[in-house]
């Protein structure tokens, strides 16, 4: 090519290097539907043996696919420890899914931060990743005794665990329809944690101490003490106790706050006031 | 005289394209109806209708946010703003919209969204949360009304809220919970796709060579990694981060430039994967059923 020729190219590459071509992303179509027929695999498991995918003895087969290092992946198997646990006693048999790219000292960490007890099998080559379409982690599968496909439950914050159970009684016969209540629980959803939902309490606490509740001060202030442990709660009670003159309970409180938090100026300060 | 290369041919006619399907910038679908009526109720809904309440309404305890404690007579809220009562108690939602990015609605009203009564849907909001984000982005509205495929993203769990803050965000004017690339072609960085990769397998762009991670290959030849790791475009490149009129997402037309210009992609779904139109190189398709090495073939 002459020169001239090239830089000209050159020119128009960049106006025309505007975009890719088509992609093949993770939508929904790719996922295997309810009803697919699952080969029970032999997987390596973590701890070198080798373990079967699901059980025919379970009602239902729970497992759940999971990657290291994601935030989405350690909160989900948070969830799913419970889950397990609770279902223990249940026809149910649990395994959880990794990558064989993924380091095996990171899945032991993530195993015992997460305190799942199901065994982790190890996907060699992500095949049963691709032929079920997974894309997305973490990622609960459940089947039936025949081995077949009920749910692909991607991970929702707050409710995993509930969708999960109510899927897995449902099969094996304790709840409804699988996914009928779905919907229901996952409205139950709520976005802030609980030291700050405490402190909303808190707060009204405080409110209701100033326009002079304080019957109505102590139960909001016992209301965050339900949620979490935060010492601001037991400061407020402490006044609120003092205000109706029950000086043991308002000491107690002050006591309280400061063995969560003894630099909690306002308790140490308001401490053997109450007389 | 000499013939000009075929090359130099090909690259003035998609050139020529171009210029023919320059649009508008910013489609509308950004359009915000800042005059559109609130949807958000304040008044609390009829007896047993609700399925959650406000702690303070809850308790009858009026007095908490209105002048009087009276609940037949309430009057007005005893700050002298909406968003200044409610972080009286939710003084958490103070720091959070103190962060340099804020949602409008945010700043103008909790009450633009939530009931600060009670409701029937999570965290109070007046309305489904879909429906009550829409109720202000028309142009959104629009956008998904002609569409056939939606991210599962904006359908499940949190649903705008997975990927925005509808309150305020520190880095992001478009109020994304995480880095994803504005620009259209950048250097590939994991972290600067954590959005993407928060449920997406990063995987499924760093190798090179996979016949499980994506249907986007010819044959084991990653076609995501060839475009956005190696290739440098950004997910937005190809497809539409809510809804499109084509499969797995991909834009109708893709945007290019500085100035908002669009141009079709012609992406076409195929029995054995896919195939693009002749726009940024020669009409290509794809073949992910059969297992060999080889990249796109040309149409």
């Amino acid at each position: 090519m002459r020169p001239a020729a090239r830089v000209t190219m050159r020119r128009l590459s960049l106006p025309i290097a505007v975009s890719l071509l088509a992609a093949t992303p993770l939508t929904a179509k790719a996922r295997a539907e309810p009803g697919t027929s699952i080969e029970n695999l032999e997987l390596k498991t973590l701890a070198g043996a080798k373990e079967r995918l699901l059980s025919a003895k379970a009602k239902a087969n729970v497992f759940v696919f999971f990657r290291t290092k994601q935030q989405r992946s350690i909160d989900g198997l948070m969830q799913l420890a419970a889950c397990e646990k609770e279902l223990a006693a249940r026809s149910t048999y649990w395994t959880a899914i990794v990558s064989s790219s993924e380091a095996t000292a990171d899945v032991q960490s993530v195993v015992e931060q997460t305190g799942i007890q199901m065994p982790v099998l190890i996907d060699e080559g992500d095949v049963l990743y691709g032929r079920l379409g997974v894309r997305l982690h973490p990622m609960v599968a459940i089947a039936n005794a025949s081995f077949n496909l009920v749910a692909l439950e991607p991970y929702r914050k707050g409710d995993y665990c509930e969708i999960i159970k109510m899927r897995t009684k449902a099969l094996i016969g304790e709840g409804d329809v699988a996914g009928k209540g779905a919907a229901s629980v996952r409205s139950q959803s709520s976005g802030a944690d609980p030291a700050t939902k405490a402190m909303r309490d808190v707060n009204m606490a405080r409110r209701l101490l100033e326009i002079g509740q304080y019957n109505d001060s102590v139960k909001f202030a016992q209301r965050a003490l339900a949620v979490a442990p935060v010492s601001a709660a037991y400061t407020v009670m402490g006044h609120a106790y003092a205000k109706l003159g029950r000086c043991a309970e308002s000491e107690k409180a002050f006591s309280d706050a400061l063995k969560l938090d003894p630099k909690d100026p306002d308790a140490a300060a308001a401490q053997g006031s109450c007389k | 005289m000499d013939q000009p290369p075929k090359a130099i041919v090909g690259a003035v006619f998609v050139a020529l394209v171009l210029v023919a399907n320059r649009t508008s910038a910013a489609p509308t679908r950004a359009e915000v109806n800042t005059t559109a009526p609130r949807r958000a109720r304040l008044a609390p809904l009829a007896p047993n209708d609700a399925t959650r309440s406000h702690a303070p309404y809850e308790s009858g305890r009026c007095g908490l946010c209105h002048v009087n404690k009276d609940a037949s007579k309430p009057g007005p809220i005893r700050h002298a703003s909406v968003n200044e009562q409610c972080f009286e108690c939710h003084d958490d939602m103070r720091d959070v919209m103190s962060r340099k990015y804020k949602h409008a609605a945010a700043v103008k009203a909790c009450t633009e969204c939530h009931n600060a009564h009670d409701s029937i849907e999570p965290a109070l909001l007046s309305g489904e949360m879909v429906e009550l984000c829409l109720s202000c982005h028309v142009g959104m509205r629009r956008e998904l009304a002609k569409s056939k495929t939606r991210h599962e993203a904006l359908t499940k769990d949190r649903k705008c809220s997975n990927c925005h803050n509808p309150h305020a965000v520190s880095y992001d004017v478009r109020l994304l919970v995480a880095e994803f690339p504005a620009e259209l072609s950048a250097p590939y960085e994991p972290a600067r796709y954590a959005l993407c990769f928060g449920c997406h397998n990063e995987k499924m762009v760093a190798v090179e060579r996979t016949t499980t991670l994506t249907g986007f290959r010819a044959g084991s030849r990653n076609l995501h990694y060839a475009h956005v790791n190696r290739g440098r475009h950004t997910c937005r490149v190809c497809h539409e981060v809510h809804a499109s009129r084509r499969d797995h997402e991909i834009r109708e037309r893709a945007p290019y430039g500085a100035k908002g210009s669009t141009i079709e992609l012609g992406y076409r779904r195929l029995s054995s994967g896919g195939s693009c139109a002749k726009v940024c190189h020669d009409a290509r398709k794809y073949d992910n059923k059969t297992l060999t090495s080889a990249g796109p073939a040309r149409e």
